[in-house]
């Protein structure tokens, strides 16, 4: 892929992972490869039931045996350097790499706190769930992570309950938690959906931040172009289950190559947008496939402006090298791409 | 809040009122008179005639019953036809032995479905067995369950005394001895029925999005499940300990004959089958108003807790 | 009714649960339909060995009067089907129709039905029974009239709140826009697609029913003796039960499997 990220020390590798619900023999992951670099921000977007998110649960060993089978490899390195195979890990294995060499915040922080506990027990829990610490110091190791978050009164945070404080307040505790252990990787799941606009700047500022200093690598999860493009070193856009396109986050959005990408960017709100040029929103026609019954051929060539008959419904394209250090999984990205 | 909760506690009055009359009118009305009761069936029409005018019991049926309801405001039950002791005297000296085998069945019913419902090692062969345990507490009558108990562990083991009653002063260990039995029996309704509720309400919360998170900070399945998973199941258990309690009047009526054990149950029983009307009928009512307040009593810590759900 | 009828016909059958409860409830009808040819003895005639353990003769002993165990566990089941089925009707027969009304109608009629329904559903059903069985005495007709005067409340209830939920659905709705009477809705629309749950409930009041009967005889206020009746044959059976404990444990094993058969039959979903 690209040459000067290539060079960089490699933290994760997923390969040919795919994922079958047991209720319903629904295939949510097919074939989905990629890898991240440590300290690397890279954006996985699609619209939702892409997915996305079920690519970061498989990650954290979240999705339960009884729930999805999964098969492929994700290869992570872990803070000891040892390499350890995620996929059909022992439980007991998996337990210490969750919130310790990954961790993962999640898209609704109103839901995410156990109700009973105060904040400042549930940061401690996270702590001592992989630190051998006295209570004292997970509690002072607790109260200095809400400082970080720049929580206003971190030691009246510290004793409140979920339902005392607001959105952004828990999700700024989530983000305290998950950090608690410095993984060398954050999985955000769609962090501030459900978030004001405001907070949500100031939560991404400060995500930022800290993965600046701590030198984490982010696989942030988002329906969200425009985030993406900001804080992303390189773009995942999956559609159906599959990786579609992959590459440069400047390079993917400026001159996006897959349709469904393209797509995307149409059908994003832009302020500022020349309205002349036809900048309106256009959404994309048609919606996401029933993964229980996926089209024949290119998965989107139904809702596809440059579906062709007796191609691009017959044939799955792969995804295959473009220029620009990219992947596009598209028969015809050659012939349409201006 | 507080008026809220003032209000619901009023309905007790009219509610407790209405059952309670309901009780002593159809007994009354199935029974014709206390008197044919008091003399026997041999009785003579003027002997019947005679104690009916001198206990009253041939003015309406509404007097009677406010009569009654009165005297017994202030403790008065009247005196049992058979022992010609007064009726708190034959009450509440029984009372206390029916508390505690009543209170320790529903705690180990509470501890047991719970606990036995959350496990998490070997969950495939534990949960059904949980779920197969309630459903024999909830089908089999009470004297099945204490028979098979006494034949299993008084006849063929030898380790329980099989029925009786000893009282705490007989020694700590040989009262232990005798009810343990009882409240194993007495238990094991309210454990299918408190293990059911709790299976549903652990079911749904485990779906939420915060046992995930417990799961993603690394904790272990049994440290989700009991911290995490039991402590926000509960609530609907503890709603059902207090709907329960009527239910476990019934159980104790049971398991106190099927026992011999001395506590009001086994006075019901006797009192009906004695035909000894005061007493039954005091009992009827510390049973009856005790389901209502207790009703009452659960639906108050419902919205205590779980401010979503309003009261009308 | 096809609809739900279909559904109701089609699920249960393919629940092992159900056939399972189907087989045992088939299994205890066919034995105590054919005691008179099944039973070896009379069972209420006293015989000289009393209490005597399980043998080729008495397969499982004989109880205080000498009586064959398994001929009175036989017979024993006639009583006990009877006073479920029955109250289960009748049950049936007052509850249905209180709940079709009261879900219907709606309104203030609805609201204090269902309060005096929820009134007596907390009044514990086995003391109730217990006094007025005391009251009236005990006999066949008497028990089933008790019986189903306790059970129907949470019949009504349930077939209340099912009547309150199709009220409310599309297809009513049409049958009172196209002009249907209220009658007319009720035996059309209403009452068909409450019948898979009157079912299940009444297969949930005969497993009731036959629980609390078995309870009043162990306590002395059921079928009178001589006939043969579980309850009352455990309750004499608890003073010999380190003698031949078959005694007690024969007609137990009789209720239990009587009663899960239909409360497994009765709590199949779908």
């Amino acid at each position: 892929m690209n040459a000067d990220i290539a060079v960089q020390e490699k933290l994760l590798e997923v390969d040919g992972l795919s994922a079958t619900f047991r209720s319903n023999s629904v295939r949510a992951l097919r074939d989905v490869s990629f890898r991240i670099d440590a300290g690397e921000v890279v954006a996985l977007v699609g619209e939702s039931g892409s997915g996305k998110s079920t690519t970061g649960l498989a990650i954290m060993g979240l999705l339960e045996r009884g729930e999805a089978s999964l098969s492929g490899s994700i290869r992570l390195v872990r803070k000891s350097g040892e390499r350890a195979e995620l996929v059909g890990l022992a439980e007991n294995r998996m337990r210490s790499v969750r919130g310790n060499d990954v961790a993962m915040i999640f898209q609704e922080p109103m839901s995410s706190l156990d109700p009973i506990y105060s904040v400042g027990d549930q940061i401690a829990e996270a702590i001592a769930a992989h630190q051998d610490l006295p209570r004292a110091r997970v509690e002072d190791e607790a109260l200095r992570l809400l400082t970080i978050m720049a929580i206003p009164d971190p030691a009246k945070c510290f004793v409140s309950y979920p339902h005392q404080l607001s959105g952004g307040m828990r999700q700024r505790v989530m983000i305290a938690m998950a950090l608690s252990c410095r993984p060398r990787l954050l999985v955000a799941d769609e962090p501030t959906t459900a978030l004001d606009v405001t907070i949500q700047a100031q939560i991404i500022d400060q995500l930022g931040i800290l993965q600046r200093d701590a030198g984490m690598a982010v696989l942030f999860v988002t329906h969200d172009l425009g985030l993406a493009a900001d804080l992303a070193d390189r773009v995942l856009v999956m559609y159906a289950g599959q990786i579609v396109e992959a590459g440069p986050a400047d390079q993917v959005f400026s001159r996006p190559t897959m349709p469904y990408t393209a797509g995307l960017m149409r059908s994003r709100p832009r302020i500022g947008a020349g309205r002349a040029a036809g900048g309106q929103i256009q959404p994309i026609p048609g919606g996401v496939p029933d993964l229980a019954r996926l089209p024949t051929g290119c998965t989107f060539h139904p809702r596809c402006a440059h579906a062709v008959t007796g191609r691009c419904d017959v044939t799955l394209p792969a995804l295959e090298p473009a220029d620009g250090g990219r992947a596009v999984r598209c028969l015809r990205w050659r012939e349409i791409t201006p | 809040m507080l008026a809220l909760v003032g209000r619901r506690l009023l309905t007790v009055i009219p509610s407790g009122l209405i059952v309670t009359a309901l009780l002593f009118f159809s007994v009354n009305g199935l029974i014709g008179s206390p008197a044919e009761l008091m003399l026997g069936t041999d009785a003579t029409l003027e002997a019947i005639a005679e104690l009916n005018r001198q206990h009253g019991f041939d003015r309406p049926l509404i007097t009677q019953y406010l009569e009654w309801m009165g005297k017994a405001l202030t403790g008065d039950f009247g005196r049992s036809f058979t022992t010609h002791q007064t009726v708190a005297e034959a009450i509440l000296p029984r009372l206390p032995v029916t508390l505690e085998i009543g209170i320790a069945a529903i705690v180990l019913a509470t501890f047991a479905a719970t606990t036995f419902s959350s496990v998490t090692s070997a969950r495939v062969v534990v949960r059904p067995m949980a779920t197969g345990l309630a459903i024999v507490g909830i089908t089999l009558p009470n004297f099945i369950i204490g028979i098979g108990l006494i034949y299993l562990f008084s006849v063929e083991l030898g380790w329980l005394p099989s029925i009786g009653w000893a009282p705490w002063r007989t020694g700590i260990i040989n009262h232990l001895q005798h009810v343990l039995l009882p409240i194993l029996t007495l238990s094991a309704y309210f454990y299918g029925v408190f293990t059911l509720v709790y299976q549903a309400e652990y079911d749904a919360v485990r779906r939420r999005l915060f046992v995930r998170v417990a799961k993603a900070k690394g904790l272990s399945e049994r440290q989700v499940s009991f911290r995490h998973v039991l402590p926000n199941s509960i609530l609907p258990v503890i709603t059902y300990v207090g709907l329960s309690l009527g239910q476990l009047m019934g159980g104790a009526v049971v398991t106190e004959s099927l026992f011999s054990i001395p506590g009001i149950g086994g006075l019901l029983v006797d009192s009906i089958v004695a035909r000894d009307y005061p007493v039954m009928m005091a009992i009827g009512m510390i049973v009856v108003i005790t389901v209502v307040v207790m009703n009452t009593a659960a639906d108050i810590v419902y919205t205590i807790v779980n401010p979503q759900i309003r009261l009308d | 009714m096809r609809g739900v009828g279909k559904s109701w016909r089609r699920g249960p059958l393919g629940s092992p649960r159900f056939l399972v409860g189907l087989g045992m409830i088939g299994a205890v009808c066919l034995l105590s339909a054919l005691a008179d040819s099944l039973a070896r003895f009379d069972p209420t005639r006293s015989g000289v060995f009393p209490l005597s353990p399980p043998d080729a003769t008495h397969w499982l002993g004989t109880d205080e009067l000498g009586r064959d165990i398994v001929s009175r566990v036989l017979y024993g089941g006639r009583p006990s089907l009877l006073i479920g089925i029955g109250a289960a009707a009748l049950s049936t027969l007052i509850g249905v129709p209180i709940g079709l009304v009261a879900g219907y109608v709606g309104g203030r009629l609805d609201r204090l039905t269902m309060q005096l329904v929820n009134l007596l559903i907390s009044v514990p059903g086995l003391i109730l029974a217990l006094i007025i069985t005391a009251m009236i005495g005990p006999s066949l007709t008497n028990l089933v009239l008790v019986l189903g005067f306790v059970t129907w409340p949470r019949v009504a209830r349930l077939v209340r709140g099912q009547a309150l939920a199709i009220r409310e659905t599309v297809f009513v709705e049409a049958a009172r826009a196209a002009g249907g009477g209220a009658a007319w809705i009720v035996r059309m629309h209403i009452l068909p697609n409450t019948l898979a749950i009157i079912a299940t409930q009444f297969s949930l009041t005969v497993a009731y029913s036959i629980f609390t009967s078995a309870s009043l005889s162990f306590l002395g206020v059921g079928i009178p003796p001589p006939t043969p009746d579980w309850g009352g044959m455990v309750r004499s059976g608890l003073n010999y039960l380190a003698l031949n404990p078959t005694m007690a444990l024969a007609p137990s094993v009789a209720v239990a499997i009587t009663v899960l058969g239909f409360f497994f039959l009765g709590s199949t979903r779908k």
